[in-house]
């Protein structure tokens, strides 16, 4: 009977144990018994592995040193609480739940069209602000640098655009810009980069989508956020930041 | 099994997932894993978020309920793929066979880097290897797990950790000698 072979070069062995884990997690995994022996009785080997489980140890420890932003639980408890679990049909109950929106429809046409959503400017103000207290910034369709390219691409995803902007942002950077859906009615929002690097956000709506509003010169405060709406071109556009009054005041 | 002492816990009662647990226990070290693949600490955060948002939705479609961990890590490096997919590019990795043996500068090269500098330079492996790379260092998981999630041979794991390892090495010890990822103050340099 031929006797199995137990030895294995140094290059076999460290191609190996670059998998070994520093921690020491697979210490009982049969995959590494005989590098480790090899390890084990070889200098040059156990000099290479120690230093390789010290650099993998150092890598490790400077990596857990990351800490995510302090909101970004809270972010995510609020995320899970919205998510709706998705549910897989069979094609059986996909076209029974086809045919019941279709009939669903036919119903609700007629209504639909003799009632609008109520659009209310408060209402915009407060959801907006919400929607951007939430969490994270929202994340955005694209990223630009320039206002020009914001409004090539709302332009061409036919979301509100503002004709024209206050002398103080016509040469601010931007980060990018996103629409969604609000009651029903596209919205546009450009986030702005300012000096101080905080950002300013505009966000436009067409407006006969909203309900005949009239409009206060001020600024507005919403759950600490500063706002400032304009008319202009049949838009409105408001504007939101985390700054001062005063730098407010010095873009718009 | 191996694993059940680590499952156990991020189940209720009913046996179904724990969310919250679920995000305790595993929220720091996607965020990292994210940070190793955005472009900042913005772009990270929104892919941990969603990623959770993810779960919420699908949790009751997940039958091993062991997997939840390489599920996340998966789901969130699927979630960046699908939002930068055509964007990213890629830094070209130059070989340097000069540095390929400095094992032990690399070490010292750690030693002076942060975790956001390590990043960094994680993020600048060759892409053939770095996805194993970040799984090992990120996310902590076994040869076996990264060949399962990756969907690749055992030893194609066992190369990519290799070489991958050996190129970050490289890297590191490129970016001291060039003073590229941390310039330290004179004064710390001069302690030194």
């Amino acid at each position: 009977m031929k006797k199995q072979r137990t030895e294995i070069t140094n290059e076999n062995a460290k191609f190996i144990l670059s998998a070994y884990r520093a921690s020491g997690a697979d210490a009982q995994d049969p995959t590494f018994q005989q590098a480790l022996k090899q390890a084990a009785r070889d200098p040059e080997l156990a000099a290479w592995f120690s230093a390789q489980r010290d650099f993998d140890q150092l890598v490790s420890e400077r990596l857990s040193e990351i800490k995510p932003p302090s909101n970004l639980r809270s972010a995510i408890f609020n995320g899970v609480k919205t998510a709706q679990p998705v549910k897989r049909f069979t094609p059986r109950v996909l076209l029974a739940i086809a045919a019941v929106a279709v009939a669903a429809a036919l119903v609700a046409l007629p209504m639909t069209m003799t009632k609008r959503p109520v659009r209310m400017l408060p209402q915009f103000q407060q959801d907006v602000a919400a929607m951007l207290t939430a969490g994270p910034i929202p994340k955005l369709d694209m990223n630009a640098d320039t206002f020009a390219e914001v409004d090539k691409y709302l332009d061409q995803v036919n979301a509100p655009c503002a004709p024209s902007l206050p002398v103080g942002l016509q040469n601010m950077p931007t980060v990018g810009a996103k629409t969604f859906q609000w009651k029903g009615t596209t919205v546009s929002l450009t986030c702005f980069r300012l000096p101080s690097g905080k950002l300013l956000h505009l966000l436009v709506i067409n407006e006969k989508d909203l309900q005949p509003f009239h409009l206060r010169g001020g600024i507005v405060e919403i759950n600490g956020w500063r706002m400032k709406c304009q008319r202009a071109g049949g838009k409105l556009l408001m504007f939101m930041t985390r700054e001062t009054a005063d730098q407010v005041g010095q873009y718009i | 099994m191996e694993w059940s002492l680590e499952v156990a816990p991020l189940l209720t009662v009913n046996r179904e997932l724990d969310l919250e647990a679920i995000v305790d226990r595993f929220h720091q070290p996607l965020y990292r894993f994210a940070l190793s693949l955005a472009r900042d600490e913005i772009e990270a955060a929104d892919l941990t978020q969603q990623t959770f948002y993810i779960l919420a939705q699908r949790s009751h479609q997940i039958r091993d309920h062991s997997k939840v961990k390489s599920w996340l890590y998966t789901t969130l490096k699927r979630e960046y793929l699908r939002v930068v997919r055509a964007q990213t590019s890629h830094p070209h990795v130059e070989f340097r066979p000069e540095l390929h043996d400095s094992k032990a500068p690399a070490v010292d090269a750690v030693r002076r880097l942060d975790g956001l500098e390590v990043v960094a330079a994680l993020k600048q492996v060759d892409p053939t290897y770095r996805a194993a790379v970040e799984l090992f260092y990120l996310g902590d998981f076994s040869y076996k797990e990264i060949a399962e999630m990756l969907e690749i041979p055992i030893g194609t794991v066992m190369s990519r950790l290799s070489r991958g390892k050996d190129q970050l090495k490289e890297i590191l010890t490129a970016a001291i000698a060039e003073n590229k990822i941390i310039p330290l103050p004179k004064d710390e340099e001069a302690a030194h």
